[in-house]
């Protein structure tokens, strides 16, 4: 629809001089033919206490208030209504006041005694126009660094799978030697010595480690090579529960889904969320020594954010206060004793990052942890 | 049953070394190591394997390009060749090995059992 001068707005006044106030609501509601809402108020509180109760345009704002001065009275503004176009009023010993306050956020400003209520209507839709124009640019300024972000992220994808199949060519060829090395031995060995037997077990294993994290590295280091569809990820955590089946029966771990049935779909790749799912629920799993805990996996639609959202709520024993800024790194686990190489939610981050989604663990405060998934739901 | 001879090409002296002590020790095959690619076609004329397993990434001649060459001697092209890999992915073969492209691939390391079946494979296939 096009804007046009006649359009009412929501206008809320803020001016402790009551002629004034007095005098803009009536220019306002005049210039509107008395179409346009208006309210007014003295004082931030109570301007504050407006905004909350109800929609407006615009604000003509007094910068001098009683329980506000200057500049942080545009800020609160701002903060409290980030939509909503500002139109300072200035003393006519301000001019230079108002130019300065268009830096920190508002739209336009108003010249005490210098308008009349043509021009203020004039000044009241531009900054309404204006704001518009920059939450619309604001927008494509974040698409634009979004895209960069994704950019930027596939380049060092690109350059870790050019390290890791260096790694992998590098270090596998000594480990394939230490092996047949020592299976070769192993058939040679003559005596029945439990500890030679022993000792080349241990190196054998030790060396099979070894190759293991380099297999992981390489499955990661591919990881930004999507295949993307339109994907229902309640289905996808079908799949990753029937992919881990035999795990969750083992522990005797009781499953609970709270899926929304009328969930929105995703843009994704099945497989890598498959093993994002995967990696969170088997560190779930990890995290619950005692037989019988239960596992909550939730799906929410958060429509008002455009997103959607996995939960996976765990009855473990929690993360420590002092690792939760470390359990994305690299490398970093608890579990190296039970075989934990640290990679899995240093995965899962990269996955979602390359889906324009985050990953988050918290501890709950009933106890255990929350492993959150956000989604961009598409449009 | 007559053993088989086995050409490996494979820069990496320490590897081959055990490769062949592994071989060797089944009592199937006669293995002989080359460890310069570039001496690849020359020493495969002299050998006459039945049999080549050949690393894809050395100094002097990458793997594809010293298989191209044995194939382009008429004398060596019905040789099957095994890559050896050490860069490949678990989804790429499994953990058994496989075809990529035409070509059979072992992961390097993959254990005895699963290299000697892959040789035996492509050896029956030659008859
Ligand atoms: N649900 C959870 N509850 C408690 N601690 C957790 C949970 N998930 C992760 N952690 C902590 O974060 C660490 C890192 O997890 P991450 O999945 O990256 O590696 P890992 O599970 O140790 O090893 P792997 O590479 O095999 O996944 C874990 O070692 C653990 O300390
Ligand atoms: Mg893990």
């Amino acid at each position: 629809m096009e804007a046009k001068l006649t359009d009412p707005l929501r206008t809320l006044i803020v001016e402790d001089n009551q002629v004034d106030q007095t005098m803009l609501a009536a220019m306002v509601t005049e210039a509107s033919r008395g179409l346009s809402f208006v309210q007014t108020a003295d004082t931030l509180q109570g301007a504050l206490n407006l905004l909350h109760s109800y929609e407006f345009d615009v604000i003509i704002l007094d910068l001098n208030l009683p329980d506000s001065q200057g500049y942080e009275t545009i800020r609160d503004i701002n903060k409290a209504a980030p939509k909503l176009a500002i139109v300072v009023n200035t003393g006519s010993y301000e001019e230079d006041i108002g130019i300065q306050t268009l830096r920190i956020g508002a739209q336009d400003f108003l010249i005490k005694g210098k308008y009349n209520g043509y021009t203020l209507n004039k000044t009241l839709h531009y900054a309404v126009e204006r704001k518009r124009m920059e939450l619309e640019l604001i927008l494509l300024y974040q698409e634009v660094k979004e895209s960069q972000n994704q950019i930027v992220q596939m380049e060092k994808m690109k350059m870790v799978g050019t390290l890791a199949s260096g790694v992998a060519h590098e270090v596998r060829n000594p480990l394939a030697t230490v092996l047949y090395g020592v299976n070769y031995l192993y058939n040679r060995l003559e005596s029945d010595d439990k500890s030679i037997k022993n000792v080349m077990d241990t190196i054998r294993e030790s060396a099979e480690k070894a190759n293991n994290i380099i297999t992981d590295l390489l499955d990661f280091s591919h990881i930004d090579q999507l295949n993307k569809t339109e994907v229902n990820l309640n289905e996808i955590v079908e799949k990753s529960l029937s992919l881990i089946h035999h795990n969750i029966q083992e522990k005797n771990i009781l499953i609970v889904k709270e899926l929304d049935k009328q969930l929105p779909t995703v843009i994704a790749d099945t497989n890598r969320i498959v093993q994002v799912l995967v990696n969170l629920l088997m560190n779930a799993i990890h995290a619950m020594p005692n037989k019988g805990s239960k596992i909550i996996i939730r799906s929410v639609n958060k429509s008002s954010n455009n997103a959607t959202i996995i939960e996976i709520d765990d009855e473990g024993q929690g993360i420590d206060e002092e690792h939760i800024n470390k359990i994305f790194d690299p490398f970093f686990t608890t579990r190296r004793a039970n075989g934990g190489v640290g990679l899995g939610l240093f995965v899962c981050q990269n996955i979602m990052k390359l889906h324009d989604g985050t990953v988050f663990l918290k501890n709950r405060p009933e106890g255990g942890a929350r492993a959150t998934l956000t989604f961009k739901t598409s449009q | 049953m007559s053993t088989k001879r086995i050409l490996v090409i494979d820069d990496e002296k320490g590897f081959t070394a055990m490769l062949k002590l592994n071989l060797e020790s089944t009592g199937k095959y006669e293995v002989l190591v080359e460890n310069d690619a570039c001496n690849a076609v020359a020493t495969a004329l002299s050998f006459m394997p039945h049999l080549i397993l050949l690393d894809i990434i050395m100094p002097n001649m990458e793997g594809p390009d010293v298989a191209i060459a044995l194939q382009e001697n008429p004398l060596l092209e019905d040789i099957p060749v095994v890559f050896l890999t050490a860069t490949i992915r678990s989804s790429e073969v499994g953990d058994q090995g496989g075809r990529i492209g035409g070509h059979f691939f072992v992961a390097k390391p993959s254990s005895l059992p699963i290299l000697v079946h892959s040789i035996e494979e492509n050896l029956v296939m030659l008859n």
